[in-house]
């Protein structure tokens, strides 16, 4: 697409500007006085993997900027030759800049001058460079590089045209889309709204999935280390749900209370304060950590209600391993949030039905959290677990003695 | 598998990511500038986390700034202008980790010109040698940092004050009788605080301490006379050798001591202990 007339006239305009800008930054560059007394006012040196700079400020407000940089070696920006990483003007460089650390700035001179390139026309022109301008005061003519204050200021002109020119390039583009839509080209947002919707709900559902994957995973270790405490919690959460999750919510409640008793605590007995460190961490850890596994005890009993339901279903649903009632008690307990995954790939629509579905799924998991708690406590971590007494067995009626007439 | 086996397993599975992610860039860059007869240097560091250290340069240099960062990280700037020395290296939350495990910021400061120093770090390792700078005033603020303060020789000029606000932090400043400070005033969040008041003292010194929750330990050369305030909530205050007048306790040596000391401690939550130094 050719530029229009007025961006044409834009950008003659921006070149006017940035040659008269460069050309009185240029006159006030030339106007500035000869140097005197060459001297390191301060220096500034930059050593990293891609680059090597020496950056000075000299006296009489002169500068110089030396560097090895992405295979150039540049004097105050200007291209003098190249280098290879790890080459010998590269490696004597470095080793200078090194030497130059440690150097106090008004010895900074010696060292530099005292610098012997190795063979090569771009490490001369860096010795030359230096030479010039900390025995003469001035930086080689060779070179013909602007001081230092003079380019940044050509270059910031410089990018700022190229950013106004992307501008107007953008512009451009902007317009273009907007007549070709008014002539029914439009792109077809509608179908690229479908597709973003699709990858959006599979994402969720993706998700869901990696989440189950992760807990069951680690429900996996609890089983195979702990097998007996968390068939304990889950044992006192299956036969005493709604105690549980009475004392699991006083222990949430009561949990803030705690801690600050025990940092008071701590901190009156004086001798308790170093204990503090431990305190302040371990304790909301512990908290989390006796949560989770009271969450996996109760993904545990839900997986062996299942199990021993006379369901019409697969084998695979009636086997009694821990393994398989933490995988199908965490299903059901992730079920709604994977509805809901699946109910938002329809658009937003359904989102009444995905926020009530993932609505249902937190409320499911504050349950268990709660419960699952409470069983930890009741069952003190699962050691003494609280299974239904005799006396709950289900009432079979009053029975009668016959009357035996013998 | 073996139940070691799983376990070893499980920790490598969760370490060989982390370190891999951990192979940073480091780069170096060095700043400096030789002292030119400046009437003054005023100094504001802001650095965010890895190891900081201040200390005095030779006469010739104004100041010598030495970075190893992660470029990835972060960016040092400095300027200068007119006496102004500004340094900063943050990064916000972006790579912390990576910083606080290796970057580093070496600060000298020139011997010859009076200094103002600003500090301000977050999550760093600090330390700090002020003793020889011609420190006319320093104000310190620390986030959850470890920091060593001292004074190793005498500052050739009277510091009008010395302000320390310490976060969660463990703060030790030593020497503090070489600062030649007018006032010091130290705000400690949570933490372990040593304050060490011995050196060659010029004048009388003025502390006032506001701890939170944490633990203070002052020590004070036998020599300077002590004047203690203290208002403490649940704190317990240790000060052997006062005697109370009025609302303050005082030394024996008040009223015959060359140098004095007023010492006005606020505390929360802890323990503060005022101990004789010989």
């Amino acid at each position: 697409m050719s530029p229009t007339p007025s961006s044409q006239w834009a950008r003659i305009g921006l070149l006017v500007l940035a040659v008269g800008g460069a050309g009185l930054l240029g006159g006030e560059a030339a106007a500035q006085e000869a140097p005197s007394a060459p001297g390191v006012v301060s220096s500034t040196i930059q050593v990293s993997r891609d680059a090597a700079v020496l950056e000075l400020e000299l006296t009489g407000g002169r500068s110089l900027e030396l560097a090895l940089r992405n295979q150039r070696v540049e004097v105050n920006g200007e291209e003098v030759g190249t280098y290879r990483r790890g080459d010998a003007l590269d490696r004597s460089w470095r080793d200078l800049l090194e030497r130059a650390m440690d150097r106090e700035a008004a010895a900074l001179a010696e060292l530099l001058l005292a610098w012997e390139p190795p063979e090569g026309e771009a490490g001369r022109r860096l010795d030359a460079a230096l030479e010039a301008a900390l025995r003469e005061g001035a930086v080689p003519a060779e070179v013909q590089a602007a001081p230092r204050a003079d380019r940044d200021s050509i270059s910031k002109l410089e990018n700022r045209i190229a950013e106004l020119e992307r501008l107007v390039r953008d512009l451009e583009r902007n317009r273009a889309q907007r007549a070709a839509s008014d002539r029914g080209i439009r792109p077809t947002v509608a179908i690229v709204g479908l597709f973003e919707q699709l990858w959006r709900g599979l994402r969720n559902i993706l998700a869901v999935l990696v989440n189950y994957a992760v807990l069951a995973g680690l429900g996996f270790a609890i089983v195979y280390f702990g097998r007996r405490y968390l068939e304990g919690v889950a044992d006192t959460a299956r036969h005493a749900p709604v105690r549980s999750g009475f004392v699991g919510l006083a222990a949430l409640f009561l949990a803030v209370p705690a801690f600050i008793l025990g940092i008071f605590v701590l901190i009156v007995s004086i001798v308790g304060i170093p204990a503090l460190l431990a305190w302040i961490p371990l304790f909301p850890v512990a908290l989390v950590a006796v949560a989770f596994f009271g969450y996996m005890a109760v993904a545990h009993a839900v997986g062996e209600a299942l199990a021993e339901r006379r369901l019409h279903g697969p084998d695979w649903l009636h086997r009694g391993n821990s393994y398989y009632y933490i995988l199908t008690g965490l299903g059901l307990l992730l079920a709604p949030f994977l509805a809901s995954a699946v109910v938002s790939v329809a658009g937003h629509w359904m989102s009444p039905i995905r926020v009530m579905l993932g609505g249902l799924g937190i409320v499911l998991t504050g349950i268990a959290l709660a419960i699952g708690l409470g069983a930890f406590l009741l069952s003190r971590a699962g050691t003494r677990p609280l299974t239904r007494s005799p006396s709950l067995e289900p009432d079979l009626g009053p029975t009668f003695e016959e009357e035996a007439h013998v | 598998m073996s139940r070691r086996g799983f376990l070893a397993a499980t920790v490598a599975a969760l370490i060989v990511p982390a370190s891999a992610v951990a192979q940073e860039n480091w780069s170096s860059k060095v700043v400096k500038r030789a002292y030119a007869g400046e009437a003054r240097l005023m100094v504001e560091v802001e650095y965010g986390a890895g190891q900081l250290r201040v200390n005095p340069a030779s006469a010739a240099d104004l100041y010598r700034a030495a970075f190893r960062y992660d470029p990835d990280a972060i960016e040092p700037v400095t300027s200068y202008a007119d006496g102004r020395l500004k340094i900063s290296a943050t990064s916000g939350a972006k790579k912390l980790r990576g910083i606080s495990n290796g970057g580093q910021l070496d600060l000298a400061l020139g011997r010859s010109v009076p200094v103002h120093l600003k500090l301000s770090y977050g999550a760093a390792e600090a330390d700090l040698e002020l003793g020889g700078l011609r420190l006319r005033e320093a104000r310190i603020e620390t986030g959850a940092s470890s920091t060593n303060l001292r004074f190793s020789e005498p500052n050739p000029e009277t510091c009008e004050y010395l302000e320390i606000h310490a976060g969660a932090a463990s703060f030790n400043a030593y020497g503090l009788g070489n600062s030649r400070a007018k006032q010091v005033r130290l705000e400690g969040g949570v933490g372990h605080v040593v304050l060490d008041l011995t050196g060659d003292w010029a004048g009388d010194m003025r502390v006032s301490v506001e701890m939170g929750l944490g633990s203070l330990t002052v020590r004070v050369p036998r020599t300077v006379g002590v004047r203690l305030q203290k208002t403490s909530i649940f704190a317990g205050v240790t000060s052997p050798g006062f005697s109370k007048r009025d609302d303050a306790y005082y030394s024996d040596n008040w009223g015959s001591a060359r140098h004095r000391l007023t010492l006005d401690v606020e505390a929360a939550f802890g323990n503060v202990d005022i101990r004789w130094v010989d």
